[in-house]
């Protein structure tokens, strides 16, 4: 056996197409083990689920950061500065009487050629009774200084500057979003590009007072993937929608076929009552079509991919497969090795594993290489008809957001793309290994 | 059935001067493969003799049916080499486009029955109808009728019942196959029919009874075969001539009678010792070590490593030697001095 | 118990149900129909026949591969259709069988060592050191060497001869009593026989095992058998020591056998031979009375064609099932 796989892997090399589809596989893999050990699965869950104030600070609906790649596009990033980050400057006057005067300085750039999503500031304030107050005040590059507000402030306030309606009337009449980063009396409004800055002018009326703010520039562009309409970076869905593709579809094309494939030659071995009824029930059960059952198990006991799993599998163990191996099995079973085995004594469960089953194995290895992206599809399938895992983030499900979202129509057409061009890959790359094996493995498709 | 009585007709192993059927010269047939380049058939001279049998003797993978497949232009999509030439009716056949060869030898001229030919039927056509194919292609009759007769001819030289004309290939057995491929071989009258081993797969009777019937084929109508096989007492059964095989070249050619007698080359006198005799208390000596593999080799002569006569010179490879006349050896012990 | 033969067939009828669509009956292989003989320990006899005859049937029925629907086998005096489970396994262990395609007697994905311990293992040998030593042994008395480098290597990369060494090594490992050798050389090279036949004699001479030798070759039976029993349509028509049966054929079916066969030799070419036309009757409906009557020139009619023959030993040690010798 260990000589058939390096004959195999020997051979593989003449496969050009092999050997590309050998790459695309080990891509996958290295992104499934780097998905997993950057972001371990409790987080992705909570990353996914949206809990509240975990995707606050990205844009809603952003596209990907590489947008900026296309020469002559420049488009803003998502910008934030923070009150404890070294560029910040945080002065504190001790007043008397417990009262401090906090001034805060949050400098950052904007050098690109579009207007922000948002603005919103996120303070952190510690006191006991006596809210703190502030006046925040808005410099622009050219030296304007705009009031933005005063107001006293909660513990964990935001202030969403770009909702501020009332600031149109210092802004050129615009919205805040653009009035803010407008050059002035520009038609259509321009952005002057250069170094901002929000100063927060801030009072505290307790000892040990504490006020920090962030502030949060939102982008139009985010991540390597986008964001959705809830803000979750698609990122995180691509990158572990990878390890859930491959062991799900890994898990399906192990149970189903090494279990038919067991199976089969049972049947075969033993004949008689056993074979019969191994072949009646196959019979009933390729008429029953999987993916309705699939769909009903979802809608009426459980979306978990995990137990979805299990239907694939108990329905794939007695799939067309017990036919095909059947088929196999009869002959081996004819093979005067096996006869010899019995003259000298092997006894039934022996025959089984150690003669018939390795014979017929390497016929199995391409047949499984190529059901593993068909089990990717089909667990996308799922999840596009709104099956997918209720937890899990997978392609499927991005799709299927993608989908609710009409992101096609609002033209965001890589929340589609990304996941159905991973998708496509995946079938793509084991299809070609798959293909190169099958002419390997089963040498009768090869002339000389 | 079988007529027993001897008949001795037109026994051409009595005639001294013989013209020839086929020649050739210098035949190459080479094949690649993953492993390297195969050189099945190398540099094969040998003739084929007027209304002989000229059997090629050879254990199997020395290149026998590669040798047949080169003479019938019958290539493999690996073939890397086939040159030389092969010369019928006074024509060198190897010069003829694919087509000229279709039309104008292959079955016409020269016919095989395969190897395996009990499978090589096609399972859904009854034989005659596959028999009668090639009188049709080459438009050799004017109708299917006339071709019908021809079959019910052959069909009688070798000894099939006319009843099985209406049948599949699995109503006949084995042996009937067998002779239902040597009537197609037979039914475009050519001058050459080359037979691989036509009896190896069938039992001892069978073989025995279409040993007779191929005799008696070539005594009616004076057919020129050679015969393919690696059972020497069967090839005694219907050899004229001999020639001998080993990893692709042939390294003995003599009269059959010469060479049961006294074999020249080593490797012909083991394979004469190993062949077990049935009524004759002489047991059997094997012939120690294997053929070399066809892909990787060296220079000098390729029986050299099993050869209990080596000497020096074997390291280079011996050319033809003629010791006696109508004697070829290829083999450096008859070298003359 | 040392006046039992090693082995003692007596009667024995091995057939096969043929069934139409599979359910239906239609008749019976009557493969193997009435078989009797004898093994002594230590003899080696060689069953000669054409193909089709129920040779392989029989070997078969011998090993416990097929049940027999009538009729005894006898090992060292006990009928092994009596063995209890463990008894079949101690059967299995004295008895080995060689087959013939080596190439298919060997799983393919197993390497020589691997094929050559599968037996030990199965019979309980639980020390790898002990398998070890067995196993090389076994390569060394077959010429198999260096056995580090046979040891690795798998079936498709020997050469036919190889092969059918190492079956007959894993046929010889656990010390049978009996090796039964199903046509061990018909799929070898015509110069590779000899070679694998010596190998056997040798083995089993010096293991003093009986052989029972099953080929459809009679030539090479004349140098590595004792006793030749020749069988047609299911039946033994014919048994002696070897050299009697090939000088003295009794059964007409064996003259036409033995006269069948050709020793190379120029003058073949000028005669036709003498040979029985037909061929050998279907095992499901054979021809009452004598198998051979309907392909036999000596037949009597009203005789040969109603009943079957008796065994009959005309000459002391050689018998035979005709109605000539009655
Ligand atoms: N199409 C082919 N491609 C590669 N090797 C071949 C091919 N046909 C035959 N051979 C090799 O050529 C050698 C001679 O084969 P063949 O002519 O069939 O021998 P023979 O008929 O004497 O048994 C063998 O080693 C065989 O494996
Ligand atoms: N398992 C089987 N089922 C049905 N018929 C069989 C089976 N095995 C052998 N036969 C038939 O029994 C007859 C004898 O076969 P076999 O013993 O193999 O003959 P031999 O070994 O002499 O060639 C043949 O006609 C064969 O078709
Ligand atoms: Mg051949
Ligand atoms: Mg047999």
């Amino acid at each position: 056996m260990p000589d058939q796989i390096k004959a195999a892997i020997q051979e593989i090399k003449n496969y050009p197409s092999a050997i590309f589809g050998i790459c695309i596989i080990l891509s996958l893999f290295s992104l499934a083990v780097y998905s997993v050990i950057a972001i371990p699965y409790q987080d992705a869950i909570t990353l996914w689920r949206a809990d509240v104030g975990i995707w606050d600070r990205t844009p809603r609906n952003a596209r990907p950061a590489w947008f900026n790649w296309v020469p002559g596009v420049n488009l803003p990033q998502n910008i934030s500065s923070s009150s404890q980050s070294p560029q910040a400057k945080k002065e504190i006057t001790d007043l008397g009487n417990g009262m401090s005067r906090i001034v805060i300085e949050l400098p950052f750039r904007f050098d690109y050629d579009g207007f922000p999503k948002e603005i919103t500031l996120f303070f952190d304030a510690e006191y006991t009774e006596t809210r703190p107050w502030v006046s925040l005040v808005w410099h622009t590059p050219d030296g304007r200084e705009i009031d933005i507000v005063e107001q006293s402030i909660r513990e964990q306030e935001r202030l969403r500057i770009s909702q501020m309606e009332d600031l149109r009337e210092n802004l050129f009449g615009y919205r805040p979003l653009i009035g803010l980063f407008m050059k002035p009396e520009s038609e259509p409004p321009d952005v002057k590009k250069g170094e901002y800055k929000l100063t927060v002018d801030g009072l505290v009326f307790e000892e040990d007072a504490q006020l920090d703010v962030d502030i949060v520039v939102y982008g139009q562009l985010y991540g390597a993937a986008g964001t959705d309409h809830r803000r979750r970076s698609l990122a995180v869905a691509l990158m572990w929608g990878t390890p859930i593709a491959l062991a799900f579809a890994f898990l399906a094309a192990v149970g189903s076929t090494l279990t038919t494939m067991f199976i089969a030659a049972v049947g075969v071995w033993f004949g008689g009552i056993i074979d019969a009824t191994i072949q009646r029930i196959t019979e009933v059960n390729m008429i029953l079509p999987a993916l309705p059952i699939m769909i009903m198990v979802g809608i009426l006991y459980s979306r978990s991919i995990w137990v979805m799993l299990a239907i694939i599998i108990i329905l794939g163990i007695f799939s067309a497969g017990i036919k095909t191996y059947r088929a196999v099995f009869l002959q081996v079973k004819e093979a005067p090795y096996i006869e010899a085995a019995r003259a000298y004594g092997a006894g039934n469960l022996r025959i089984l594993i150690k003669y018939m089953i390795p014979k017929v194995l390497p016929m199995l290895v391409p047949q499984f290489v190529v059901l593993i992206p068909s089990f990717v599809f089909l667990e996308a399938t799922l999840a596009i008809l709104g099956l997918g895992d209720p937890l899990l983030p997978t392609w499927g499900k991005v799709l299927n957001d993608a989908h609710q979202q009409d992101a096609l129509l609002s033209g965001q057409y890589y929340w589609v793309l990304l996941p159905a061009f991973l998708l496509i890959t995946t079938g793509f790359g084991f299809a070609m290994v798959g293909f190169a094996l099958d002419r390997i493995f089963n040498p009768r498709l090869k002339s000389y | 059935m079988n007529k027993v009585n001897i008949i001795m007709k037109n026994n051409p192993g009595k005639n001294t001067k013989v013209s020839s059927a086929l020649r050739t010269h210098g035949l190459n047939l080479n094949f690649q493969t993953q492993k390297g380049i195969i050189r099945a058939v190398e540099n094969v001279d040998f003739e084929l003799k007027d209304g002989h049998t000229t059997v090629i003797l050879g254990e199997s993978g020395c290149g026998k049916s590669s040798l047949a497949r080169a003479l019938l232009r019958l290539l493999p999509n690996n073939t890397a080499n086939y040159d030389g030439e092969v010369w019928l009716g006074g024509r060198n056949i190897m010069e003829f486009s694919d087509s000229q060869f279709r039309t104008q030898v292959r079955w016409i001229k020269i016919s095989l029955v395969p190897q395996a030919a009990m499978n090589s039927f096609n399972p859904v056509t009854k034989i005659a109808k596959q028999i009668a194919e090639p009188l049709l292609v080459h438009g050799k009759v004017r109708s299917k009728k006339e071709a019908m007769r021809k079959v019910s001819e052959v069909f009688d030289l070798v000894g099939v019942p006319q009843d099985f004309i209406g049948r599949y290939p699995f109503e006949f057995s084995g042996g009937m196959q067998q002779r239902a491929a040597i009537a197609m071989a037979l039914v475009a009258d050519p001058d050459v029919i080359i037979m691989d081993e036509p009896t190896s797969a069938l039992d001892l009777l069978t073989q025995a009874n279409i040993m007779n019937t191929l005799k008696k084929i070539k005594w009616e109508t004076g057919v020129t075969y050679m015969l393919i096989t690696h059972d020497v007492s069967t090839s005694s059964e219907l050899a004229d001539d001999i020639a001998v095989m080993y990893a692709a070249w042939i390294v003995e050619r003599a009269e059959a009678k010469d060479f049961f007698d006294n074999p020249l080359h080593p490797y012909s006198k083991m394979l004469m010792d190993s062949v077990p005799r049935l009524h004759a208390d002489k047991t059997p000596r094997s012939i120690p070590g294997t053929p070399p593999p066809l892909y990787e080799m060296q220079g000098g002569c390729r029986f050299a490593a099993r050869c209990p006569e080596r000497h020096n010179d074997c390291d280079r490879e011996p050319p033809v030697f003629e010791p006696q006349p109508g004697r070829k050896v290829k083999c450096w012990l008859y070298k003359r001095n | 118990m040392n006046d039992n033969p090693l082995l003692s067939v007596n009667n024995l009828r091995t057939w096969f149900e043929l069934r139409k669509w599979g359910f239906f009956h239609a008749g019976r292989v009557k493969a193997v129909d009435g078989v009797s003989f004898d093994v002594e320990k230590g003899e080696s006899v060689a069953i000669v026949g054409e193909s089709g005859c129920g040779k392989s049937t029989l070997a078969r029925t011998i090993l416990q591969l097929y049940q027999p629907v009538s009729g005894a086998i006898a090992f060292k005096g006990e009928n092994i259709s009596r063995f209890s489970k463990e008894k079949l396994q101690s059967y299995r262990a004295k008895t080995g069988y060689i087959q013939q395609d080596p190439y298919g007697a060997l799983a393919p994905f197993m390497n020589v060592r691997k094929i050559l311990e599968e037996p030990l293992i199965i019979h309980g040998v639980k020390k790898s050191a002990r398998r070890r030593r067995a196993v090389e042994e076994t390569l060394y008395e077959l010429n198999l060497t260096p056995p580090e480098e046979i040891l690795s290597k798998y079936p498709h990369m020997l050469s036919g001869g190889q092969q059918q060494r190492i079956v007959i090594g894993r046929a010889r490992i656990l010390e049978p009593d009996l090796i039964v050798a199903d046509e061990p050389v018909s799929m070898l090279d015509a110069s590779v026989r000899i070679e694998i036949l010596q190998l056997l004699k040798k083995v089993q001479k010096t293991d003093g095992v009986g052989l029972i030798y099953v080929t459809h070759d009679l030539s090479t039976v004349r140098y590595f058998s004792d006793k030749t029993l020749v069988m047609y349509a299911g039946r033994i028509i014919e048994q002696a020591p070897v050299k009697e049966l090939i000088s003295n054929p009794l059964h007409p079916y064996t003259k036409a056998l033995i006269n069948a066969i050709p020793d190379p030799d120029a003058v073949n070419a000028n005669s036709l031979r003498k040979v029985p036309s037909g061929e050998a009757p279907s095992l499901v409906s054979p021809p009452p009375g004598c198998r051979f009557h309907p392909r036999c020139e000596n037949c009597i009619e009203g005789l040969c064609d109603v009943k079957l023959p008796k065994d009959r030993e005309p000459i002391s040690g050689h018998k035979v099932e005709c109605w000539l010798y009655e």
